[in-house]
């Protein structure tokens, strides 16, 4: 994990994220958000802690850098898989890569279906696509969704990263995610996805193609089809909900609630 | 009982007479002979009598995988197939070799290798779910190609982390040459039939779990790091194809990635480079590429989508082409993926045409400027899931099959003959692609019925000795593809690898076993700069091979002491890359240089101990881990003396009469070597104009091996051979049956 930011304010009973206006009051920061304050984006979430009477403010910046899959590239040799869990994890495992290429491998991420040999995949158009975490703006889904608020944000590169000690291994956060980047590893019981690897992405390090770059952030968000329906029982973790007033009223911004 | 990384501990057994399935101790019984082809051979040993036919319940085929799988090491994304080969006159043992992502998968599901026995009484696949193993029903797959195949098991199971083995119509026939394919394009010869013979449809790994190593993730990095820093060429050229302005030479093969070269069919099209080694975001672009095998210009590179890569591998040799004149002009797809071999073999049943510009007439005749042929071929052998057993089935066919032979004519019923589409073959047409190979892939008729026999049964059947004494064939034979014979097995003349090293090798085994172990040792192609780096070679023992033992640009010279301790040493790392099992193109041997010149060119000779070594735990030494090999080579002999009932592996006949050879017995040499004018010209042998042999000399080779591994001069293993390898159950059976060196 990163060195903590300065400014980070932790509590025992939660995890708060770098406070970028510093001490503030909250009626002060609904007043500067609700002004667009100036470096806050749409990458903007309040939430309480869980105990403390005062609000206390939190953000949740936008990702400074993420990587990219280049299909036109890709060779499917999996060095991006192997690496990735060899660093974090110091085991070779497909499955908990936070790049994940597997999965579209053989028949693209359509899956096996007629006509398959003129889909993606090795068995069609030998078009390999590995999807990449989005690092997603506000309201990230699966730190919304994770009931431990285990997952935060790394200062060296604002990638939304998990908080093992803090994971109990519900797999919510594997739900959560519209593009099931989340994954859970069932020899450890904790979830993984990808932290950016403190900012020297590993795949990108040992693609031999290119097909992996570690580029400045992006929403993608919209642009990205999504890979799962998230089932209705996945809801934000407790307390979440209620924060969300502070900065969204009926009738301005979308609402975050269900 | 220590426990080591790499191996999972655990080998699966599944018996398709009882269904029952169980599961090896790998280290126990299996840790001398590392794992993939050694494991094999192993239980080969072990459980398979000798005189057992190839098709019989009784044989096992072992689906080889090692303790290097799954890392991610390069180049270790291989997989053996380890069975009696049907193909060989004495269904003597062997192994079929392929790459791909199965075995990488299999160790992710927590397998080192697959042994299985017996026959199903109705065709099944088997699922390997991680822990959990079934026996599934698969009739309604069977009469599927591998491509359905595929797709239907995926449909049922997902697709993520799983790979499938599979055998096509090819196999369900027990086509000798029929193979098991996995990963699209990816083929292990022999092991097709084999499993058709068993019932045995498909095994599908799905694999989730983790692989565990004794060394920590990130030193592991630093090895991948280190390795791939080495490689060269996909057939371990050290120098570019054409002239970079970081190269201190050029002309090297198979990397032919340059700014001219382009993926053309990628989206958007994407250019090769400058692939300077130091930049490990080019790796892929190295190889694949203009290789003359399919195309005959850079203009082709329009039809080039990508590499396709084994698990693990930064230089893939696997090319992905799209030819959309394929769908049109033939219906079939129009995306083909092999290397060089799988898409150029096809194109030799068309028989008249050898080079590149008689090729490129035939496609433009056909109507389209492709070499469809190739590609519809190569397609069809993947999803029929048929070999030709290194080339030798397509030179057998074309001359068999050419007018002025006139041997096919003389075979067949009139009506098949007159079925067959004669016009094609001679426009180029893929359409006899689509033909020829469905008779060979259903065995139909007598050419479909000789074709799966395998070349040496099919000689006896259309003829034999009597009507085509083979050393009348060994010249003749030479026509179109070339080939070479002796009695019991052929390789294509590429395996003598322009000195005697790689014909003594490939002589031992029981079928071409595509040793390319001296090929791939490139170089620079500077003598002088070659030269610096082979004489840090060490051989078995750890004393340098000395660079004597390098033919310059592998035109041959006489034997010498070096290519003695060359020849022992690659013997031993060959089975090694095959139990480990890693691809000996870019990897092993090819990695003694490498394309850095702050480096001297020199490599890393000692890379498969030192990994072998830091995955596993089991610390091993170079020369400790040549002996290893070289106790895995020598099981292979043992299996084969045994199985022929015989320690006479080799007669040689300095002044042969007329007809006969001057080699005769497993290991003989073909005169081809020695004396053909199609291969050879005019050029005199052992002057280093040429890679013509010369009989006597490869006699004092040959015999030097034997000394050297201390064996008798028949080529039998002596009994403190097998002592000093460990071997001591091998040595008591052989001495009881009589057979010891």
């Amino acid at each position: 994990m990163a060195e903590k930011d300065e400014k980070m304010t932790t509590a025992e009973d939660g995890f708060h994220v770098s406070d970028v206006l510093g001490e503030t009051s909250r009626r002060d920061f609904v007043k500067v958000s609700m002004m667009g304050a100036v470096g806050l984006t749409t990458g903007l979430s309040i939430m309480k802690s869980q105990s403390t009477a005062t609000d206390a403010t939190v953000f949740i910046p936008n990702a400074k850098m993420m990587v990219v899959h280049d299909p036109s590239r890709c060779v499917g040799c999996r060095r991006c898989e192997v690496a990735c869990s060899l660093y974090h994890d110091d085991k070779i495992s497909v499955a908990i890569s936070r790049v994940k290429l597997s999965r579209n491998y053989n028949f693209g991420p359509e899956g096996p279906r007629v006509g398959y040999s003129n889909g993606m995949g090795i068995f069609g158009n030998h078009r390999l696509v590995a999807d990449t975490c989005l690092q997603c703006p506000h309201p990230v889904p699966c730190m919304t969704a994770c009931p431990q608020q285990a997952i935060g944000v790394d200062p060296a590169t604002n990638a939304r990263v998990i908080d093992s000690k803090k994971c109990i291994g519900c797999g919510i956060c594997t739900k959560a995610c519209p593009w099931a980047m989340p994954s859970l590893d069932k020899e450890t019981n904790k979830a993984t996805k990808c932290d950016l690897c403190g900012g020297n992405p590993q795949c990108v390090a040992i693609c031999p193609s290119g097909a992996l770059s570690y580029v400045p952030w992006v929403d993608r968000t919209k642009d990205q089809p999504a890979r799962q329906a998230v089932p209705a029982y996945v809801q934000p973790g407790p307390g979440v909900e209620a924060t969300c007033d502070d900065c969204h009223t009926a009738g301005s911004v979308a609402s975050t609630k269900k | 009982m220590p426990t080591y990384g790499g191996w999972t501990g655990k080998t699966l057994r599944v018996n398709l007479t009882t269904g029952v399935v169980s599961a090896d101790d790998t280290i126990a019984k299996y840790k001398d002979y590392v794992g993939g082809e050694g494991l094999g051979l192993k239980v080969l040993w072990n459980e398979v009598p000798a005189h057992t036919p190839a098709f019989a319940p009784e044989n096992k085929l072992i689906i080889g995988v090692g303790p290097l799988n799954g890392t991610g090491l390069p180049h270790n994304g291989r997989i053996s197939f380890t069975s009696l080969l049907a193909t060989n006159p004495d269904n003597l043992p062997g192994t079929g070799h392929a790459g791909g992502h199965f075995s990488s998968l299999l160790k992710l599901a927590g397998w080192d290798s697959i042994i299985v026995e017996g026959k199903a009484p109705n065709p099944v696949w088997i699922f390997v779910d991680n822990d959990n193993v079934s026996i599934r029903d698969a009739r309604k797959m069977w009469g599927n190609g591998n491509f359905y195949t595929n797709a239907a098991i995926m449909d049922e199971v997902g697709q993520e982390a799983v790979s499938v083995v599979s055998i096509g119509q090819a196999g369900e026939n027990m086509h000798g040459a029929a193979t098991a394919m996995c990963d699209r394009s990816h083929s292990g010869q022999n092991a097709g039939g084999i499993m058709g013979s068993k019932n045995l449809k498909a095994i599908a790994v799905h694999g989730t779990g983790s692989l565990k190593i004794a060394c920590t993730g990130r030193e592991l990095l630093a090895q991948i790091a280190h390795h791939t820093s080495l490689v060269g060429g996909t057939s371990g050229g050290m120098t570019p194809g054409k002239p970079k302005p970081w190269a201190q030479y050029y002309g090297g093969g198979d990397w032919t990635g340059d700014p001219t070269v382009w993926w053309g069919a990628a989206c958007p099209p994407v250019n090769t480079g400058m692939t300077d080694p130091h930049d490990v975001h080019t790796y892929a672009f190295r190889g694949p590429g203009t290789r003359t095998s399919w195309n005959s210009s850079d203009r082709h590179m329009k039809w080039m989508v990508r590499g396709a890569a084994c698990f693990g591998c930064p230089n893939p040799c696997h090319q992905a082409v799209n030819v959309p004149e394929m769908q049109t002009n033939n219906g079939y797809g129009q995306y083909c993926v092999n290397e060089c071999g799988g898409i150029s073999s096809p194109s030799d049943y068309y028989g008249t045409a050898t080079t590149a510009a008689q090729i490129q007439s035939l496609a433009n005749a056909s109507g389209y400027d492709a070499p469809g042929g190739r590609f519809m071929g190569s397609i069809l052998q993947d999803d029929y899931g048929i070999g030709d057993d290194y080339h030798i089935l397509t030179g057998d066919f074309a001359y068999y099959s050419s007018a002025f032979k006139g041997i096919t004519k003389a075979n067949l019923p009139a009506a098949e003959y007159n079925s067959i589409n004669w016009a094609a073959q001679a426009s180029g047409d893929p359409a006899f692609m689509t033909d020829i190979l469905k008779r060979f892939a259903f065995r139909i008729g007598e050419l479909g019925y000789a074709h799966g026999l395998g070349s040496k049964a099919w000689w006896k059947r259309w003829g034999g000795p009597e009507k085509f004494p083979y050393a009348f064939m060994q010249q003749e034979r030479a026509f179109g593809k070339a080939v070479c014979w002796n009695e019991t097995t052929w390789f294509a003349p590429h395996h003598f690898e322009g000195q005697q090293t790689g014909s003594i090798i490939n002589s031992m085994y029981n079928r071409d076993p595509c040793m390319h172990e001296q090929t791939h040792i490139n170089g620079t192609g500077v003598a002088a700069v070659d030269a610096a780096v082979w004489d840090q070679i060490p051989d078995v023992n750890g004393n340098p091979i000395g660079h004597a033992a390098c033919d310059p640009n592998s035109n041959t010279l006489p034997w010498n002491a070096s290519k003695t301790a060359l020849t022992v040493r690659l013997a031993a790392e060959g089975v090694l890359n095959n139990s480990l099992c890693q691809c000996n193109r870019g990897g092993a041997a090819a990695t003694w240089f490498s394309p850095l010149a702050e480096r001297g060119y020199l490599g890393d000779s000692h890379l498969l101990a030192d990994e072998y070594s830091m995955v596993t735990g089991d610390k091993q030494t170079e020369s400790q881990f040549l002996h290893t090999g070289l106790r895995i080579f020598t099981l292979l002999r043992a299996l084969t003396i045994r199985g022929m009932g015989t320690t006479n592996m080799i007669q040689y006949n300095a002044a042969p009469a007329n007809g006969l050879t001057f080699f005769t017995g497993h290991d003989a040499f073909p005169d081809a070597m020695f004396n053909n004018p199609t291969f050879w010209g005019s050029k005199t042998a052992l002057t280093g104009t040429s890679q013509r042999q010369d009989p006597a000399d490869m006699n004092t080779a040959v015999q030097a091996f034997y000394t050297a591994m201390n064996w008798s001069s028949t080529g039998a293993p002596r009994k403190q051979a097998y002592l000093d390898l460990g071997m001591n159950d091998v040595a008591s059976e052989m001495e009881t049956l009589g057979l010891l060196g």
